[in-house]
């Protein structure tokens, strides 16, 4: 059933991926049994629910078209679901439905009044505190509640962050935009944004921060079916045998679909044996129960100890490799199998003399050893990944929750094989994506072959505990380093040997990345992919940077400590990347630095600096193309394209404005369907330096047309400066102005090639790699609680090149976004299986531990803006840079408050504490 | 079938699960790990009042965490209206209730898995004592080792709260969750009888008292040890000190014999005779190092407690 698809990565049909419903779900089945009547005043209209004993108000809201109210979790940690219910804030999700009975109930959707957003609205829009958007209506009416209660109490006086931390712990954000959310909420309390705009710098915020925002789980077709997934419930075993017949016969059942043959091999927990659609949930949940699969359970491989243990179960039997799916972004890359659950090495060393590097690092003056672990990371977006599909004959029309509508479009026509013209894919707002939504997977396909075999459109989304379990993640990685540096300070050479246990995925590459920085050393870089019983592994946010540059960087800082020598010194003497450099430069001038501690500390609470840097790839999509069209004075522009958060609309709008002398908010950006002009995967940080030069070129076509049309209409000849025509005569007419009475005029952009070749001079799936690197540094100041071994970022620092910021607001979220998502990963996220049965552990947001508000450290962003003047657009991407030193930055600073090193990751207090005893 | 009891007595006789905020119940019951028939007591009025009254703080059983937290008569009670705002998260405690927090089940991951059959749940054995138990308890008494989930039965522990049940009859907080060897039960409350409020005698006067918990992120966390203080001044020295804790344990424990020994001694020798009373190593693989959070966690309650107390000569 393997094939490899156009971009090169592998697909086991769609059993080796995933989709549907890992929690038992009795809530609907219920309501159907016992229908009570409760009256209610949501938002200040009357309303009359129809529900059973166990129904959420969640649900109850959703289905009376507050689809503002959004699950996140389902169990009450992440607080999306948040309304009022007289006078205080509960979680919809946990609140029985009855519970309204003659309540007063407030929503997102009530917060602006008569069409007024509420300054905490407005603040949000200003600060730019969101970006998916998917947390955001919780946020807002918490923060709304809050305030409104604050400057009752306290006047306009501004709350600490303390306080603000402590009214907004019930509430996750993904995206980590809690840096802005501080500073929204302060400034709304302080009555900062009584009379700001209505509008803010993300081109898509509006709908955002009212709940009006419809993403993929929010679509409701008529007629519409729900689909159900049955799913592996043991991480190894055989499917002994499915009852397809009996599930048909369950009433309301409309289609029911084999994902798996009898006697298929099981290689992970949550994998999809076959999915049922139904007219309801209740009834979906009834066609799975009645399958009444048989499982015949082995003992499952968990972790790279047990993959590599001598005489371990090969988790792919003799031949069956090839059905590992690829975990890597691109292409997987080839390499051997050795015995057992060992695949490689692939050697990222060529050109690299890496015969010598184990000589010079043996022979170096100073020399470190050391081992580092790093944990499976879940990308855990707060919208799970969903589908809508409607089938009608040979055309499929697809709503997903998907960081590529164009990439759906083509696998889905090569699934089903039809015409890509045939296939239309919509995903309007997207609820994060960090790379788990880019291709294809099970939900999507299911949903399809659902609604095709019942005539009627299907939803499949996954539960909180399918997105854990399946819905992407980072591998756990093992890496032996080795590192020398001569006694004049300079890098003699190093060897990394990685082992990454991707589930039973393969692809996963380190090396690469470690070649980007230090390019003067000899090298050893070998990667080994290691396959166990766990679901696999996709890109997740610079894939495979953030362990790479945790052992990398706390090699560097111990040589560095070995030295007695500042970490900046070493480096610069190291890194010949100049954006680098400039930071080294700004980062030595800070207070924080300055100030830092040096020596050995004795009491009960250390404090301690750390530093780490980073590079990465420059991508672009060089088929990207912009419409834009001129028409009755407006500028419309649109891209298939999507926007997860990234900011795909106001990097357009902005561009456009900036060409054209416009303000942002006059471009209006429509982007989320396939019917639009080719645009980007939102992937690999390539948004910025795709749409940006279409956008740009679209403009200039703007301008030839406004030149003519100048001449035309008015009889006015010049030529054409930046904001509008200077005429011959010597007067100015701004592009505005011309705008104003302009025919209408259509054009398409298109992202031309940079000047300076590429890294590649051919595209892989339109996809470029350029030569510049993007370069990051983070400074991190931590403060250790010895006693509990606790560890409290305080506060970080930013500095990233990677040429023009283009929406500044926005890139500043996405960095601060990208620290709080990776002291997440440098502190709390750890996806666990039972070692035993492979079944789940961290099955909700409890215990999969995302960062909350009071886990976000006060960030400075810094960006360097030079140096990428050949690249076309002037900058690059900075969605994944700016995560990928944070890990390491967190464990040097921890070495440097308590003198002992991390050598695995999350940092938790029991590994703390274990150091230091 | 749902029954919206309006007495006491209607709801005490009522048979089937018993949701009050149903914070909870309501994810067990979508998870199948909790089913069958619902006696809501959303309709049961009086039972959420607090009041000061005879020398004693009266907590009826359907008061949230929230109100009980912001109550001004129950402020005497430091460590206990600290407990109740510092548990879960603000929406969570709107809507949580006192006699639901104590009748709660406990959120060990295997026994919150659809697909796993613990002791807890009638099983053969308990998966996490041969299994991942990172955030179980520090000792392993026998029975299910997953901590007690209520962090208000710790405080109240510690206050010598009495639970009122129905029927006028009382129990304490060890009576109410019973001895904790029965991995399947997490309280000894029977069935058909209800918590319906929490009488607690009032400190003496001076008193310091104060909660806190070690949790891995800043806030909204299940505590990976919880400890409520109460102490007094005698001169310069401890009195008065009581210490309960919570996650160490499957039921909470009482450090009397550590009190004994901190009674009359100076603060400053707190943190050496704690470290030497509380010497037991934990006997779970992956759980010593709560044994360092106890000792902190307890040293920082009974500072705060003594930062608090007013001086009784």
């Amino acid at each position: 059933m393997a094939k490899l698809t156009r971009r090169g990565f592998l697909t086991t049909g769609f059993a080796a991926t995933a989709a549907g419903s890992l929690s038992t779900r009795v809530e609907a089945a219920e309501a159907e049994s016992d229908a009570l009547e409760v009256s209610v005043e949501v938002d200040g209209e009357p309303k009359t629910f129809r529900v059973g004993p166990d129904t959420s108000a969640l649900t109850a809201l959703r289905a009376a078209g507050s689809t503002g109210v959004k699950e996140g979790c389902g169990h009450g940690a992440c607080g999306a679901c948040t309304i009022v219910k007289d006078g205080q804030t509960a979680c919809a999700c946990l609140l029985p439905a009855v519970a309204l009975k003659g309540a007063r109930v407030g929503t997102i959707h009530g917060v602006a009044k008569g069409g007024v957003l509420h300054p905490v609205q407005r603040a949000f829009l200003a600060e730019d505190a969101l970006q998916c958007g998917f947390c955001t209506p919780g946020f807002v009416v918490e923060a709304a509640h809050w305030v409104d209660a604050w400057r009752a109490e306290h006047g306009d006086v501004e709350p600490g962050r303390d306080a603000v931390a402590a009214a907004m712990a019930g509430h996750l954000c993904r995206c980590g935009a809690y840096a802005a959310i501080y500073r929204a909420i302060q400034g709304a309390a302080a009555g900062r944004f009584d009379r700001a705009p209505s509008k803010g710098p993300r081109a898509d915020g509006v709908p955002k921060v009212t709940g009006e925002a419809r993403y993929t789980v929010d679509i409701a077709l008529p007629g519409m079916l729900e689909g159900a997934v049955l799913r592996a419930t043991t991480g190894a075993g055989r499917l002994v045998r499915l009852d397809l017949a009996a599930a048909r016969a369950v009433p309301g059942v409309r289609a029911v679909v084999r994902l798996a043959e009898d006697g298929a091999a099981i290689r992970y927990f949550g994998q999809e044996l076959a999915a049922v659609a139904a007219d309801d949930e209740a009834s979906a949940h009834a066609g799975i129960a009645a399958l009444a699969a048989e499982i015949e359970p082995s003992a499952p491989i968990i972790g790279l100890d047990a993959a590599m243990a001598p005489g371990a179960t090969e988790v792919f039997a003799k031949r069956a490799h090839k059905q590992a799916p690829s975990a890597a972004e691109g292409l997987l890359l080839p390499t051997r199998w050795k015995e057992g659950n060992v695949r490689g090495p692939f050697r990222s060393d060529f050109f690299s003399g890496h015969r010598k590097a184990e000589g010079r690092i043996e022979e170096a003056a100073i020399q470190h050893e050391a081992t580092f672990d790093t944990q499976i990371q879940a990308h855990c977006t707060l919208e799970p990944h969903a589908t809508v599909a409607k089938v009608d004959g040979e055309r499929i029309e697809v709503w997903a929750s998907t960081q590529s509508v164009t990439d759906f479009q083509a696998d889905i026509a090569d699934h089903f094989e039809v015409k890509e013209d045939d296939v239309t894919v919509h995903a309007e707002f997207v609820g994060g994506g960090f790379g788990a939504k880019a291709i294809v997977m099970a939900d999507t396909i299911v949903a399809i072959e659902l609604a095709r075999e019942a005539n009627l459109p299907v939803r499949v989304a996954l539960s909180r505990a399918d997105e854990i379990a399946v819905g992407g993640n980072r591998p756990a990685q093992r890496f032996h380093m080795r590192m020398g540096a001569t006694e004049s300070g300079h890098l003699a050479g190093f060897q990394s040997e990685a082992y990454a246990d991707g589930g039973v995925s393969v692809g996963t590459i380190t090396g690469f990345l470690m070649r980007l920085i230090y390019p003067s050393s000899r090298k050893e870089l070998l990667d080994h992919d290691v396959v166990t019983n766990s679901a696999p592994a996709k890109p997740l946010r610079g894939p495979g940077g953030p362990p790479a540059f945790f052992a990398l960087e706390q090699m560097v800082d111990e040589i560095a400590k070995q030295r007695g020598e500042s970490p900046f010194q070493l480096r610069r003497r190291w890194d010949p990347n100049a954006g680098r450099i400039r930071i080294y430069d700004w980062m030595e001038g800070l207070d924080v630095w300055k100030k830092r501690p040096t020596g050995p500390q004795t009491g009960r609470y250390r404090v301690g600096v750390g530093v780490a840097s980073a590079a990465w790839f420059y991508f672009t999509q060089v088929n990207t193309q912009v419409e834009v069209t001129l028409a009755g004075g407006r500028i419309t522009a649109s891209t298939a394209s999507q926007d997860m958060g990234n900011g795909t609309r106001s990097a357009i709008a902005w561009a456009l404005a900036d060409a054209l002398g416009l303000e942002p908010g006059e471009v209006e950006v429509s982007v989320g369907s396939t019917d639009a002009v080719q645009g980007p995967m939102s992937a690999g940080s390539r948004t910025t330096a795709s749409v940006v030069p279409a956008a740009e070129h679209a403009a200039e076509q703007i301008r030839d047309a406004l030149v003519d049309h100048a001449r035309e209409a008015r009889g006015l000849r010049g030529t054409a400066q930046r904001h509008g025509l200077q005429q011959d005569s010597g007067g100015f007419t701004s592009w505005k102005d011309l705008i104003q009475d302009a025919p209408r005029i259509s054009v398409v952009g298109r992202r031309k090639s940079d000047d300076r070749a590429f890294f590649l001079p051919f595209a892989l799936g339109g996809l470029k790699i350029g030569k510049q690197s993007p370069g990051a540094v983070q400074l991190t100041e931590v403060e250790v609680d010895t006693w509990t071994g606790k560890v409290r970022v305080t506060r970080a620092y930013a500095g990233i090149a990677v040429g023009r910021i283009v929406v500044p607001a926005l890139a500043r979220s996405q960095v601060e976004g990208g620290i709080v998502q990776g002291i997440g990963y440098a502190l709390y996220e750890d996806r666990r299986l039972d070692p035993h049965t492979g079944v789940l552990l961290t099955a909700g947001l409890e215990d999969y531990r995302i960062p909350g508000i009071g886990d976000a450290p006060e960030i400075t962003v810094h960006f360097d803006e030079q140096g990428f003047e050949d690249v076309r657009g002037g900058g690059v991407g900075l969605a994944e840079i700016c995560t990928v030193p944070c890990a390491a930055s967190v464990a040097n600073a921890v070495a440097n408050a308590t003198g002992v090193r991390m050598h695995a990751l999350p940092i938790r207090p029991d590994r703390v504490r274990g150091a230091l005893a | 079938m749902i029954r919206f009891p309006t007495s006491i007595e209607e709801a005490a006789t009522t048979a089937g699960s018993v949701r009050a905020g149903g914070t909870d119940l309501q994810e067990r019951r979508r998870h199948g790990l909790a089913s069958g028939d619902l006696v809501d007591l959303r309709d049961l009025e009086g039972l959420d009042a607090i009041e000061v009254r005879d020398g004693r703080l009266h907590i009826g059983a359907l008061a949230t965490m929230a109100d009980l937290a912001a109550h001004p008569g129950a402020q005497l009670w430091k460590g206990l209206v600290e407990a109740s705002g510092g548990l879960a998260t603000p929406q969570i405690r709107n809507r949580g209730t006192v006699g639901g927090n104590l009748l709660q089940q406990v959120r060990c991951w295997y026994y919150r898995s659809p697909h796993l059959t613990c002791a807890k749940k009638g099983g053969a054995r308990c998966l996490a004592r041969h299994g991942d138990a990172l955030n179980h308890a520090l000792y392993d008494r026998g029975g299910c080792i997953a901590p007690h989930p209520s962090t208000l039965a710790v405080a109240l522990w510690a206050y010598d709260a009495v639970i009122v049940l129905d029927g006028d009859e009382r129990r304490t907080i060890p009576e109410l969750l019973g001895p904790g060897r029965e991995p399947t039960q997490t309280h000894a409350l029977p069935e058909g009888r209800l918590v319906v409020g929490i009488e607690v005698p009032m400190p003496p006067v001076g008193e310091g008292a104060a909660y806190k918990r070690a949790i891995s992120r800043a806030r909204a966390e299940w505590p990976l040890v919880e400890v409520t203080a109460r102490c007094v001044r005698v001169g310069t020295a401890l009195g008065g000190v009581v210490l309960t804790v919570g996650a160490i344990e499957n039921r909470p424990v009482r450090l009397d014999s550590l009190s004994e020994v901190l009674n009359g001694a100076q603060p400053g020798a707190m943190a050496g005779l704690v470290e030497q009373a509380l010497a037991e190593p934990g006997n779970l693989p992956q759980t010593a190092y709560k044994l360092d959070l106890l000792r902190a966690t307890v040293v920082d309650t009974l500072s705060e407690a003594w930062r608090r107390a007013g001086s009784t000569g």
